[in-house]
């Protein structure tokens, strides 16, 4: 886990703030984009083992910010969150070149266990 | 002809989709915080913490209240997204289950249980999910008036060539043989055939398994 590097683009900045702290705390590296094009920027210009993305936010969308990622690095693994009501959106997501997706509120040992997985594909 | 879903359906569905997205991202913002209070715990073991079991018991609540929430949050948000569609191939198993998580608290007052059987072969119908869930819960309401305290339910969903079977059978806590005929004459009984007609269904009350069934033509 040292060293991973890890991008979660999500608006609910008190959500990604402490998942960030709590991934930190098991030695991984985080850093937060609050919207697509801001996570877009960052993947531009700095280089992350995975990331993760909410589906639904303001502006660009999940899925829109999604293309723009995989147009951006094509390998690049993208692990989608979405509600419980609306996995078909991460089933969508899956057929547009995400890695996976996973439903809010978490379970940080999947959450971990997805990661490590995206990234030892 | 599949009936147009009314914009007032559609607005509440439109609202409720909204907030109930809403409370999803604050029951996870909760969890994690949990989370992170519990990670913090988990690095200072061994430390003389003041009140550590009464902070532990106080965090096993939040998450175990957080996890109630959001289920039935997401339960809430899911119902609300019925009206996107005029008709799409609903899954009678997972609608079930949808609605069974929603009237919970009136279940629970009537000490009545219901369980769903999933079915070896998904059973789903083309048809207006909104009148299908109507349709469903009137049925459940129709049993529920007639069942005495202690009893359960057990749906079943089954698919053949022609039709799609929902049984609803009751095993009631002091059995009645006279409850088909009761079920007849009850003032929902009139409303869920009204909706059935509506959707090519129609209902049986059932003399062997004392219950419903809802059968549809596909």
């Amino acid at each position: 886990m040292k060293g991973t590097r890890i991008l979660l683009i999500d608006d609910e900045t008190d959500f990604s703030e402490t998942l960030a702290e709590r991934l930190e705390i098991r030695g991984f590296e985080t850093e937060l984009a609050s919207d697509g094009e801001k996570g877009i920027k960052l993947v531009k210009d700095k280089e992350f083992d995975v990331v993760i993305l909410d589906l639904k936010m303001p502006g660009l969308s999940g899925i829109e910010t999604l293309k723009s990622i995989k147009k951006i690095k094509k390998d690049l693994p993208v692990i989608l969150l979405t509600g419980q009501g609306s996995t078909k959106d991460g089933e969508e997501g899956k057929k547009m070149g995400a890695h996976d997706y996973l439903i809010k509120p978490l379970k940080i040992d999947e959450f971990i266990e997805k990661v490590l997985g995206a990234i030892h594909k | 002809m599949t009936e147009k879903i009314s914009d007032e359906t559609r607005f509440f569905g439109k609202v409720t989709a909204g907030v109930t997205h809403d409370l999803q991202n604050i029951f996870a913002i909760i969890k994690e915080t949990g989370g992170l209070m519990e990670d913090i715990l988990l690095m200072n073991k061994g430390a003389e913490l003041p009140f550590i079991e009464k902070f532990q018991k106080c965090l096993s609540t939040i998450k175990g209240q957080t996890v109630r929430g959001s289920e039935l949050t997401s339960s809430l948000n899911e119902f609300a997204h019925t009206p996107d569609h005029d008709e799409k191939d609903v899954d009678i198993f997972q609608t079930s289950h949808m609605i069974i998580k929603l009237i919970h608290r009136k279940l629970k007052n009537c000490n009545i249980t219901i369980h769903v059987d999933k079915p070896d072969v998904p059973a789903t119908l083309k048809t207006s999910a909104v009148k299908f869930e109507i349709a469903l819960l009137s049925a459940i309401d129709t049993l529920m008036s007639q069942l005495s305290s202690g009893s359960s339910m057990q749906i079943t969903p089954e698919k053949s060539d022609q039709t799609v079977e929902v049984k609803i059978i009751c095993k009631d806590k002091s059995p009645d043989a006279d409850l088909p005929n009761r079920i007849q004459v009850s003032e929902q009984w009139a409303c869920l055939q009204d909706t059935l007609k509506r959707i090519n269904g129609c209902a049986t009350a059932d003399k062997d398994t004392h219950g419903i069934i809802l059968r549809f033509n596909t």
